[in-house]
């Protein structure tokens, strides 16, 4: 009889003996990961705005398959505002992210469809590919006019283009804009962490899996300006934020 | 024989939908070069290719006006190669506006062949010298083709006894289709002098060319005035026969033949055989291009001496444009009346390409 005696005799002979090392192995590991892990807070808050929504009319004169891409008119989307709160706010975590975080392959895509940029504002990582699309039966060109990183423009002439781009470096923001069409613009945020958000059309918006800390969030807008807050995020308890544009 | 026929149609179908396939993922399957320039550049440069109408709600947000490609003057003097740089890589890497996209993802190099040749086609140019004869200038070949240029020049000789600093500087203009007119005023120092020493007056004619055969031909007489010592120094005729020949995609020759004529004595004078050869490393103005020039001299009167010099020099684009560059060379006797070297140098600005602090 072996030292563990008739048990252990019988788990070394019906070969058991390894996996259940290996379970128990993985078991501790696993919980003193998950005793020690930083936990995820969800940050979610609203922009108010105190203004209106925009009344300018983009007048699409200059082609005719973008007047025709619209039955109703389409108006700027500089002030975006319902229920007292601002759109196409970008919001992020500028100051307290330890670390840069993994960076991700899944494509963030900007579309042009009836001579809109569709998001208007958005977010992507550095490194983070960047799907730009023509939608439209018209050629268009998708000029990036950035300060930090490389500026680029390149020509769309074909329904059905795609082209992808990767931002090297954090820069915020970096106005897009087709040359053929004025009227559109778009504006990306570049960062170094997953950690922003666009608000919607009623300033609603929420960055998801923020760890507990002390952080500078800033919010930026194209017309209105930057407003900042510092938040201090604490483990297990969601926080909610608030912004002002006047 | 039915196995046999079934096999030969669906062979038949694999090949139709399968080439359908391959059109469908092209967008530009099917169509011509011109209708490719409708949809890609007719927005902005106009369907016929003379820009935008004055009335264009896409006039005021342009930096630049696009350019009218219908002007023959435009059209010849840029170089196919440069707009073809141009379409597949955009305006700014080139020193052009940023408004201007790249295509170098969009079509491929064939594609952005056929296009500047249509692009070449939408003006009359057969009375103009084609720009893809305009080769580098170097220090002492007259160049061939006719220019806008202003140039400032320099020359530090040194031989046993005399040192002497040249500073020149140089414009030339456009006349008509063919011809340059040009000025060059000169200021000389050494020991025993210091002030302007002579001024040129010159027109050049580009008499032919063929552009299958990369080669251009040109005439033109120089007038030069000294203005100092003018009792023992006499104005001078010299007319001359100048040539460009490509020899391949990177590498250029030009020639001159010319004769110095003093007024007072011609007899006193010579003739003048200069050839230079560049070698351009990159498709980039904005890069380096070793030439390599010799000048065999040789003097009407029998006792003076044949001379023979040798010029290694570089051709730099400083702009991205490569319209304001920098050449740099040494001149080392060979045969003849010696001295110890002449270092030559110039900075050129040409002028047709816009401000000289434009694309640095």
């Amino acid at each position: 009889m072996g030292p563990f005696g008739r048990g252990g005799d019988l788990m070394k002979s019906q070969g058991l003996l390894l996996p259940l090392v290996l379970m128990l192995g993985w078991g501790a590991w696993a919980w003193g990961f998950t005793a020690h892990a930083p936990q995820k807070i969800r940050l979610s808050g609203k922009v108010y705005f105190n203004g209106q929504d925009s009344d300018r009319r983009i007048r699409m004169n200059a082609d005719p398959v973008c007047m025709s891409a619209h039955e109703d008119p389409v108006y700027s989307e500089q002030i975006v505002s319902q229920n007292g709160g601002l759109g196409n706010v970008f919001i992020y975590v500028k100051e307290g992210v330890p670390g840069k975080g993994t960076r991700p392959t899944t494509p963030v895509e900007l579309e042009q469809k009836g001579c809109v940029f569709r998001p208007h504002v958005l977010g992507v990582q550095v490194g983070q590919p960047l799907l730009i699309r023509n939608d439209d039966p018209t050629g268009h060109n998708i000029h990036a006019l950035a300060r930090v990183n490389k500026e680029f423009n390149f020509g769309q002439p074909f329904q059905g283009l795609e082209i992808t781009q990767v931002f090297k470096k954090p820069e915020v923001m970096i106005r897009i804009k087709c040359d053929i069409h004025p009227w559109m613009v778009a504006y990306i945020g570049v960062l170094e962490h997953p950690h922003f958000a666009v608000s919607d059309e009623s300033g609603n918006f929420a960055i998801e899996d923020l760890p507990a800390g002390s952080y500078l969030l800033e919010a930026w807008h194209e017309q209105l300006g930057v407003r900042s807050i510092r938040v201090e995020v604490e483990a297990g308890s969601p926080t909610t934020v608030e912004f002002r544009f006047d | 024989m039915q196995r046999s026929l079934r096999f030969v149609f669906f062979a038949q179908f694999l090949v139709v939908l399968g080439s359908s396939l391959l059109r469908a993922q092209d967008p530009t399957a099917g169509m011509s070069v011109k209708e490719i320039y409708e949809k890609a550049c007719a927005s902005c440069h106009g369907i016929y290719g003379a820009g935008l109408a004055t009335d264009s709600p896409l006039l005021p947000t342009f930096e630049v006006e696009p350019a009218d490609l219908t002007d023959p003057l435009f059209n010849s003097r840029e170089p196919a190669a440069d707009w073809f740089m141009v379409i597949k890589h955009g305006g700014r890497p080139l020193g052009l506006s940023s408004q201007m996209p790249a295509f170098g993802q969009v079509f491929d190099d064939q594609q952005i062949s056929d296009l500047v040749a249509y692009l070449k086609s939408l003006a009359h140019t057969d009375s103009y010298p084609p720009g893809d004869l305009n080769f580098l200038r170097s220090i002492q070949t007259i160049k061939a083709f006719p220019e806008d240029e202003a140039l400032l020049l320099g020359r530090f000789e040194s031989d046993d006894e005399i040192e002497s600093l040249s500073t020149t500087f140089y414009y030339a203009r456009r006349v008509g289709p063919k011809a340059q007119v040009e000025v060059k005023l000169s200021h000389l120092a050494r020991e025993s002098f210091s002030g302007l020493h002579e001024v040129e007056l010159g027109f050049k004619y580009a008499l032919g060319h063929d552009l299958a055969r990369q080669a251009l031909w040109t005439v033109g007489i120089e007038a030069e005035i000294p203005l100092h010592e003018r009792e023992e120094e006499s104005d001078q005729v010299v007319p001359y026969f100048a040539f460009a020949k490509g020899l391949a995609d990177n590498l250029t020759f030009q020639g001159n033949v010319l004769s110095h004529l003093p007024v007072d004595d011609p007899g006193q004078g010579n003739i003048e055989l200069t050839g230079v050869l560049h070698w351009m490393t990159s498709p980039w103005p904005r890069s380096f291009s070793p030439g390599i020039e010799g000048k065999v001299g040789i003097p009407y009167e029998d006792s003076q001496e044949v001379s023979f010099s040798l010029l290694p020099q570089l051709y730099l684009g400083l702009t991205r444009g490569g319209h304001v560059a920098l050449v740099a060379g040494v001149e080392i006797p060979v045969a003849g009346p010696s001295y110890d070297y002449k270092l030559h140098w110039f900075l050129l600005w040409d002028l047709a390409d816009g401000s000289f602090w434009k694309g640095w």
